[in-house]
């Protein structure tokens, strides 16, 4: 090691070309932020992201989320679905009973017994 | 019309809105941006955000579904900022005036500055409109 500069076997590490590779990319940053368009009105729609003229989701949506939108669609059907699956054996072998029975009679009705 | 084009300092950039329109003004739209009319190469173009636009170009009657939309859109354009309505269904509401699901036309909604009539008008008619909205947001003091 000398001075700042850690050199193993591994490779050679400095932290100054670290610092100045730092300040660069920020002065990069703030030149492109600089030039951005100045006069959007705070506090109004302007400044809230365009979401098609719907009102932008409370919640930020990760793009590893590719089934949002089918599951917001669907909610109605999957918030029954998921009351119905209660983890409970019983209910289970009741909706099953409740399935023999409808189709039972169906096929009563149908004269197929 | 006299113009005086000098005070824009950049090139128009437009946002799209189609509030129910039988897509036959947006087909005309489109044919004025293609080769044959090519308005692009003066540097006007169609935007994806409101947030980005000089010009809020809307085609449509505005259905009941929509006015919302209209609204929170037109409020996302910066100033100064001009409206162009496309079509007669945006201008008057066209073959569906009165119908029970409309809450249009556009100028019911929001303020229109440049209206462009026909069904669909022709490119040259939507060019024409897109130069009197220029002007007008060059009276708005459109320089950015």
């Amino acid at each position: 090691m000398t001075g700042f500069v850690l050199t193993t076997a591994a490779g050679h590490w400095d932290p100054l070309l670290w610092l100045a590779a730092f300040i660069i990319i920020l002065a990069i940053v703030y030149i492109i932020r600089s030039r951005g368009y100045k006069k959007y009105k705070r506090g109004t729609e302007q400044t809230l992201p365009f979401f098609s003229g719907n009102l932008p989701p409370v919640a930020n949506i990760r793009s590893s989320n590719m089934y949002w939108g089918f599951f917001e669609a669907m909610g109605r059907y999957y918030k029954w679905l998921r009351r119905a699956h209660t983890g409970v054996v019983n209910d289970y072998v009741y909706s099953f009973v409740m399935l023999l029975v409808v189709i039972l009679a169906a096929m009563t009705l149908g004269g197929l017994l | 019309m006299t113009m005086n084009l000098k005070d824009l300092s950049r090139s128009l950039w437009v946002f799209h809105l189609n509030t129910g329109s039988c897509n036959g003004c947006d087909i005309e739209i489109v044919a004025a941006l293609t080769p044959r009319y090519d308005v692009e190469r003066f540097g006007m173009k169609l935007v994806g955000t409101p947030r980005h636009a000089d010009i809020l170009l809307v085609t449509g009657p505005v259905s009941r579904d929509m006015e919302k939309k209209v609204k929170r859109i037109y409020e996302q354009v910066p100033d100064p900022k001009v409206v162009l309505v496309v079509g007669n269904c945006g201008n008057t509401g066209g073959v569906f005036y009165e119908s029970y699901n409309l809450v249009g036309p556009v100028d019911r909604i929001i303020p229109v500055d440049v209206y462009v009539p026909g069904c669909p008008p022709r490119p040259e008619a939507i060019i024409d409109g897109v130069v009197r909205a220029w002007k007008r947001l060059e009276e708005l003091g459109g320089k950015k």
